[in-house]
């Protein structure tokens, strides 16, 4: 995923989760002092987990690793914000259908619908995220390995997330296809997980040059 | 010069945070007692009990983690969190000069404010000086980035060089000119622009890493560019 596009999904996201925040608190401290909620107290295990937990400490929760995740989208950081999204979305959608079961009978159903509809926005930003980090594409792929190159004739070492950085694209796809060019010796160097570095043999890269940009071009 | 304001700033921020949140604590707690006294309702205990002071003494931590960052020279981040910190204090602050300070303790409010002052005044300090670059800096800082190219250089020509030494971060580069990282950014994109250094800056890693010499006349050419 490229910067462009985590932009655009970025919009979406941050709309969707700032009406939900305003509605829910709408709903809890402005709407919802209005009624009896007659419904609610024949189960005593809604009215205890659903309405008073929820808004008070989850609520926060969730909304905390939602921006979180946004953040991460920014960031390209595809992992994080997958997993911060799914956790987010998987508490909004519980309680989402405990707020169901608690609201039917009361008027507020229509705020519900409403927060139902973002839920399902979130959860298929979500979903496209999982796309985009399982499948990405291949002009993203085609710019990495043509900054990989460039950068393995001019540095010694580099750390994926500098590449990242240089070709605003997602630091997975950019390991993904670093890992590639090693293995396939479109460009000679090293890769040490544990500091997520790549050392890159200058000097061969340099003598290779030609060849490397022939099997580049091969490829493209 | 710079780094002389800065620790300045640092003892100064810290003296005068202490004092107006010490003193605002005070300040209501001597509410909460004419409050008491006079059953004056509106105020609720929550207020004065448990919100505001907590308030107050995140605030006050907040720009403690300010001061902490202003003493590293990273004044980004000491900015960021010096307007949060202001912002809280400044909340109860402007609050209860509005609705209980003015009835209970005018007095008060004329001790209290130099304080405020103080710090409202750290903050626009630091801003600027994430703008403002002395001369003297400008030399030191390019003289380091210079001297350190040309060891590089030397290492490189003797076949000795441990490609860990390419690198050199923000946070060493602060250490060995004592200025701090903001305006080290500025000067080194500036070296880089003007084709001073042959390197690039990773603003993810906060390193300036020097390349090699490499014809990429050649390289675009060979690319099809």
């Amino acid at each position: 995923m490229n910067r462009k596009l985590a932009m655009v999904i970025a919009v979406p996201y941050l709309i969707s989760l700032l009406l939900y925040v305003s509605t829910g608190i709408f709903i809890y401290f402005v709407k919802a002092g209005d009624y009896p909620f007659p419904g609610i107290y024949s189960s005593r295990f809604i009215f205890e987990i659903v309405l008073f937990p929820y808004p008070v400490f989850l609520g926060p929760v969730t909304f905390l690793s939602l921006v979180a995740s946004l953040g991460f989208v920014i960031k390209l950081k595809l992992n994080k914000a997958i997993i911060l999204g799914l956790v987010g979305s998987s508490l909004m959608g519980f309680f989402l259908i405990g707020y169901f079961i608690a609201f039917s009978t009361v008027d507020l159903v229509i705020y519900l619908y409403f927060h139902l509809v973002l839920w399902i926005i979130i959860c298929l930003i979500n979903l496209l995220l999982i796309i985009f980090r399982l499948k990405p594409s291949r002009n993203d792929i085609k710019i990495v390995r043509r900054t990989v190159l460039e950068f393995g004739v001019q540095f010694s070492i580099l750390q994926v997330k500098e590449i990242s950085e240089k070709c605003k694209i997602d630091d997975k796809t950019v390991l993904r296809v670093i890992k590639l060019m090693i293995r396939n010796h479109e460009v000679y160097g090293k890769y040490y997980s544990k500091h997520k570095l790549i050392l890159f043999d200058y000097n061969e890269n340099n003598l290779n040059i030609e060849k490397l940009i022939d099997t580049f071009n091969s490829y493209n | 010069m710079k780094q002389f304001f800065l620790d300045l700033l640092v003892v100064n921020y810290i003296v005068s945070n202490v004092i107006f949140v010490v003193y605002q604590v005070l300040i209501l707690f001597r509410i909460g007692v004419l409050a008491f006294m006079h059953e004056r309702a509106g105020l609720g205990n929550t207020e004065l009990g448990l919100i505001f002071p907590t308030l107050l003494f995140i605030g006050m931590f907040v720009n403690f983690i300010s001061s902490y960052y202003t003493y590293h020279s990273k004044v980004s981040i000491a900015m960021l969190f010096g307007i949060i910190g202001l912002s809280m204090s400044c909340l109860v602050f402007i609050y209860f000069s509005v609705f209980y300070y003015i009835i209970f303790a005018l007095w008060m409010v004329i001790i209290v404010l130099p304080f405020l002052l103080i710090l409202i005044m750290s903050i626009i300090f630091l801003i600027c000086s994430k703008f403002i670059h002395f001369t003297g800096e400008e030399k030191l800082i390019k003289n380091t980035i210079l001297d350190f190219s040309t060891e590089l250089d030397k290492r490189r020509n003797t076949g000795s060089s441990d490609p860990r030494k390419d690198r050199i971060t923000l946070h060493d580069l602060s250490k060995r000119c004592n200025i701090d990282e903001d305006s080290i950014i500025y000067f080194i994109m500036q070296m880089i622009k003007n084709n001073e250094i042959n390197g690039a800056y990773f603003k993810s890693s906060r390193t300036l890493i020097f390349k090699h010499e490499v014809d990429m006349i050649r390289f675009n050419s060979l690319m099809g560019d």
